[in-house]
C-alpha cells in the first residue's frame, strides 16, 4: 500500500512537472478546439466538385425547376447558378468551377425530340469542361438522374399517344396514371463491412480523418516523453532510484503525457461528433494508450540516443500518417501497417475483431520491450 | 568626434564579428547532428514520395486514372443477373467510369478489405420478381466504414441516379399498363410492355445523349498532380520541424543571457540561429530533391507541368523555393521559442503541422472545403506556401506571390526575437 502511494505520488509529481509548463496545457486545449472547429466548418456548404448551372430559358421553365432542385441538394457536388452561358463558360475557363451544365434555351422541345429519338434541335443540355475525368463523368450520371423524371415521362407520354392508344388522351389522365403507379422508397440501402457504432457524422469526408490525426497526437506525446526521459536521464535526475524500481518508473513516466493527450483526444472526439459511446471509447483509448506507451518505450530503446529519437520521430509520424487509415485507406504494405498501434486502434473503432488484435499487439509489444530490456540492459532506459 | 565615430564603427564591427562567430557556432552544432538528420530526411523524402504516389493513385480527378471498381453479388444461377451485368459491362455508359465484377460475397468482402473494390452491391435473390411486382426489394450497397474515400462517395451519388432510373421507368410501365387495361387493351399488355421496356432500356443505355460534351482543353491553372506535389512539399517542410527538437527543444537560457550581456542581443541570436537553420534545411531539401531526381523518383510522378521540364527547370524551381523554406524555418524557430522543453516543442510542431496542413489543403485539395476554410487557407503559411510553389511550378512567380512568404518569415523572426528578449529578461 505504501509502495503504491509512493508510486502515485511520483506520478502526480511528474504530471505536475508537465503542467507547470503552460504551453503544454495550451497545446492540449488546442486539440479539442481544432476538432470542434472542423466540425463547425464541415457543416458548411462544401463539395469535391464545383458545377455551375445555367438555365437559358429562365428560372420558371422546366430547366429552371431542375436547376432549382439541384441547387437545393446537399451532396459532394457543389452547385452554383450563372445568369448567362458566357458567364458559365468563363467560370470553367478561369478554373473557378470544374464544369458548367447549360440547359439549352429550347430545353423542353429538345427533351421531347430526344425522347422521340429526333435530333434536330440539339441536346437539351450542354456540358462544358476543361478536361474530362472520372469524377466529372460520375457527376454527369447525376445530371442524367436529374433529367430522367422528365425524360421518362416524355417517353411514356409519346408511347401511349403514338403506339398504345393512337388517340388524344387528356394530359391529366396520362399524368395521373403515371403518378399513381409510382414506386416509393430507395432502391439502395447502405451497409458497412463489419459495422460497429458508426454515426452519420463520420461519413463526412472532412471529419473522417480527425480520429486518425488525434490518435497520432497520443503517440507523439509518448515519443516526446521518451526524448524528455533521455534528457533527464543524461542529466542524472533519477540517479537516486534503484534499478529494479526504475522499470516501473520509466513506464509511469511515459504514461504521464500519453494519458494527458488521451484525455484531450477523448474530449476532441466528443466535440468532433465522432464519439461512439463512453464505454467503448474508454476501453479503446485505454488499450491504445498502453499499446502506444509500449511502442514508444521500444522505439526509445532501439533509437538509443536523444538525437536518434528526434531524427526518427518525423519519419515514424509520416509513416503512420500515410500507412495507417488516417487519410488514405491503403490495403497494401500490410506488414509495415501491423507495426503501428494507430492501425489497430483505428480499425478497432469499426471492426470488433481488431479490438482483440489491439490487445494482442499490446501484449506482444510489452513482451518484446521487456525481452530487449533483459537481453541488453545497456540499450535501455534503465538507470545505471 | 572622429574618435567617437571610429569607436561606433569598431563596435558595430565587433557586434558583426560576434554575430558571425555565433552563426559559425550554430552551423557547427547543426553539422554535428547532420548525418543522423540527413538519414531521416532521406527516409522522410521516401515517405513523402510514396505519399504523393498514393494520393495520385487514389485520386479520381485525373483523366488517366483507373475506374471505380464495383463488385456485384447475387444469385450466380440467375440468368437475368448475368445478362444485366453483361449489359452494364458492354453497353451502359457507366462502363467508362465503373468496372463491374460478378463475384461471391466472400470474394467481394475480401476485395473490399484489400482495397481492390470501392464498393460492392448485394442483389437479393428475388430482386427481379420484386421489381416486376412493383415492390422493389432494396439492393444492399456495402462499403468500408473507415475513411470516406472519394470513389465510394461518388458511387453513393450514383446510387441515387440508379434509383431514379428504375423507379421512374417502373412508374411509366405500370402507368401504361393501367391505361391499357382501362381502355380495353388488356390482350396487348404483353406486347406493349415489352415494347416500352425496350424503349426504356435503349434510352438508359444511351442516356449520355441527353447532353453534349464540350471540352475546352488543358487548363491554365495547376494540375491535380502539380497541386499534390506542392502540398506534399509543404507538409514535408512542416513535419521536418520535429527534427529541430535536438537543436532548439531544450535551450539553455543562461547562454542566451551571457551572449546578450556580451552585446549579442535577441535579434542577433535569432538571426544567427535562423541563418544556420535555413542553410541546413535548404541543403537537406536540395539533397533530397537531387537524390529523387537522380533515381528517377521525380520523373515517375505524373506532373503535367514537368512533362517537358529539363534539369535547368528543376534547378530554377529549387532556387525559387528559398522563400518558402525560409518561411517554414522561421515558423519552426518561433514555435520552439514559444513552447519550452522537448515535449512541448515536438507536440506543438506536430499539432501545428497537422492543423495548418489540414486547413491549407495538404491532405485534401483546398477546393474540397467550404468557402470560409478556402479563404482562411489562402492566408495560412501552408496555403501561402502551396500557392507560391504552384506559381513556381507554372513558371509564373510574381512579386505579389513572393511577398507573402517573405512577410511571414519576417513576422515569425520578429516574434521569435521578441520572445527571446522576454526570456533573456527573465519573463517566461
Amino acid at each position: 500500500m505504501k509502495k503504491l502511494r509512493k508510486g502515485l505520488l511520483l506520478y502526480v509529481l511528474l504530471q505536475k512537472r508537465l503542467f507547470k509548463k503552460y504551453s503544454f496545457l495550451v497545446i492540449l486545449c488546442m486539440v479539442p478546439l481544432f476538432a470542434a472547429g472542423i466540425r463547425l466548418v464541415s457543416a458548411q456548404e462544401k463539395g469535391v466538385l464545383k458545377i455551375v448551372l445555367c438555365a437559358e430559358d429562365g428560372q420558371t421553365s422546366e430547366a429552371g425547376k431542375i436547376q432549382k432542385q439541384l441547387l437545393e441538394e446537399k451532396g459532394i457536388i457543389r452547385f452554383s447558378a450563372a445568369e448567362t452561358r458566357q458567364e458559365a463558360v468563363h467560370d470553367v475557363e478561369s478554373g473557378a468551377v470544374d464544369a458548367a451544365w447549360i440547359f439549352a434555351g429550347n430545353f423542353s422541345e429538345n427533351l421531347e425530340d430526344c425522347a422521340a429519338e429526333r435530333w434536330y434541335g440539339g441536346p437539351p443540355v450542354i456540358v462544358v469542361e476543361r478536361e474530362d475525368n472520372i469524377a466529372l463523368q460520375l457527376a454527369r450520371e447525376k445530371l442524367c438522374g436529374a433529367l430522367y423524371p422528365d425524360m421518362s415521362y416524355e417517353i411514356y407520354r409519346q408511347f401511349v399517344r403514338s403506339t398504345l392508344l393512337q388517340e388524344k388522351i387528356p394530359e391529366q389522365e396520362l399524368r395521373q396514371a403515371y403518378e399513381t403507379s409510382r414506386v416509393e422508397g430507395s432502391l439502395f440501402q447502405l451497409s458497412f463491412l463489419d459495422e460497429t457504432g458508426r454515426k452519420p457524422e463520420q461519413a463526412d469526408y472532412m471529419v473522417a480523418p480527425l480520429r486518425g490525426l488525434l490518435s497520432l497526437v497520443v503517440l507523439l506525446c509518448g515519443l516526446a516523453c521518451a526524448m524528455y526521459y533521455r534528457q533527464d536521464e543524461a542529466a542524472g535526475l533519477f540517479a537516486w532510484m534503484s534499478a529494479g524500481r526504475s522499470r516501473l518508473f520509466v513506464y509511469g513516466y511515459h504514461l504521464t503525457a500519453t494519458v494527458d493527450a488521451a484525455a484531450a483526444v477523448l474530449a476532441a472526439l466528443y466535440f468532433s461528433g465522432c464519439f461512439t459511446s463512453l464505454g467503448r471509447e474508454l476501453v479503446l483509448m485505454s488499450c491504445y494508450v498502453f499499446a502506444s506507451t509500449g511502442f514508444c518505450l521500444l522505439v526509445g530503446r532501439m533509437c538509443g540516443s536523444l538525437e536518434g529519437l528526434a531524427a526518427g520521430t518525423p519519419v515514424l509520424m509520416l509513416m503512420m500518417l500515410v500507412l495507417c487509415p488516417v487519410f488514405l485507406d491503403i490495403r497494401r504494405l500490410r506488414i509495415i501497417q501491423y507495426l503501428f498501434p494507430p492501425f489497430y486502434y483505428l480499425n478497432a473503432v469499426y471492426h470488433e475483431s481488431f479490438l482483440a488484435y489491439l490487445l494482442l499487439y499490446m501484449a506482444v509489444i510489452h513482451i518484446l520491450d521487456f525481452s530487449i530490456l533483459l537481453a541488453c540492459p545497456s540499450k535501455s532506459f534503465m538507470l545505471k | 568626434m572622429i574618435m567617437t565615430e571610429i569607436y561606433t564603427v569598431w563596435q558595430g564591427f565587433c557586434e558583426m564579428k560576434r554575430a558571425w562567430i555565433y552563426l559559425e557556432l550554430q552551423l557547427k552544432r547543426i553539422a554535428k547532428a547532420f548525418p543522423a538528420m540527413m538519414m531521416t530526411t532521406l527516409l522522410l523524402t521516401g515517405g513523402m514520395w510514396l505519399f504523393v504516389h498514393m494520393l495520385l493513385d487514389l485520386d479520381f480527378s485525373d483523366e488517366q486514372k483507373k475506374k471505380v471498381q464495383v463488385g456485384i453479388v447475387g444469385n450466380a444461377e440467375d440468368n437475368y443477373l448475368g445478362m444485366g451485368i453483361y449489359a452494364l459491362q458492354t453497353m451502359d455508359t457507366s462502363r467508362f467510369v465503373v468496372d463491374f465484377y460478378n463475384m461471391s460475397e466472400e470474394e467481394a468482402k475480401r476485395g473490399l478489405e484489400e482495397g481492390n473494390l470501392s464498393v460492392y452491391v448485394r442483389i437479393p435473390d428475388d430482386f427481379l420478381e420484386s421489381v416486376l411486382c412493383g415492390e422493389n426489394k432494396p439492393i444492399t450497397y456495402v462499403t468500408t466504414a473507415g475513411t470516406a474515400r472519394l470513389g465510394s462517395v461518388l458511387m453513393e451519388e450514383l446510387t441515387e441516379t440508379i434509383s431514379s432510373l428504375l423507379s421512374e421507368s417502373q412508374s411509366a410501365i405500370y402507368g401504361m399498363q393501367s391505361l391499357a387495361v382501362e381502355h380495353g387493351l388488356a390482350e396487348q399488355l404483353g406486347t406493349m410492355t415489352d415494347a416500352l421496356n425496350l424503349k426504356y432500356i435503349q434510352f438508359i443505355f444511351n442516356r449520355d445523349q441527353v447532353y453534349e460534351l464540350e471540352l475546352l482543353g488543358a487548363a491554365n491553372g495547376l494540375s491535380t498532380g502539380g497541386y499534390y506535389l506542392c502540398a506534399v512539399i509543404v507538409l514535408f517542410l512542416m513535419l521536418w520541424g520535429i527534427h529541430g527538437s535536438i537543436l532548439f527543444g531544450n535551450r539553455d537560457m543562461e547562454l542566451s543571457r551571457m551572449l546578450a550581456a556580451g552585446n549579442l542581443g535577441a535579434a542577433g541570436q535569432t538571426a544567427g540561429e535562423f541563418t544556420a537553420y535555413l542553410i541546413f534545411m535548404y541543403v537537406s531539401f536540395a539533397l533530397a530533391a537531387g537524390i529523387l531526381a537522380a533515381t528517377g523518383g521525380i520523373a515517375s510522378l505524373p506532373i503535367r507541368e514537368w512533362r517537358a521540364a529539363d534539369g535547368r527547370d528543376m534547378l530554377v524551381f529549387l532556387l525559387e523555393t528559398v522563400p518558402v523554406i525560409g518561411m517554414f524555418s522561421a515558423m519552426q524557430l518561433f514555435l520552439y521559442e514559444l513552447a519550452s522543453g522537448i515535449v512541448n516543442g515536438v507536440l506543438l510542431q506536430f499539432v501545428s503541422a497537422v492543423c495548418i496542413g489540414y486547413l491549407s489543403g495538404c491532405f485534401y485539395p483546398v477546393w474540397f472545403f467550404p468557402e470560409s476554410v478556402q479563404r482562411l487557407a489562402g492566408r495560412l503559411p501552408g496555403g501561402v506556401g502551396i500557392r507560391y510553389l504552384g506559381s513556381c511550378l507554372l513558371g509564373q512567380v510574381t512579386a505579389a506571390e513572393l511577398w507573402k512568404p517573405v512577410l511571414y518569415m519576417v513576422l515569425f523572426l520578429g516574434m521569435t526575437a521578441v520572445l527571446r528578449q522576454g526570456r533573456i529578461a527573465g519573463r517566461g
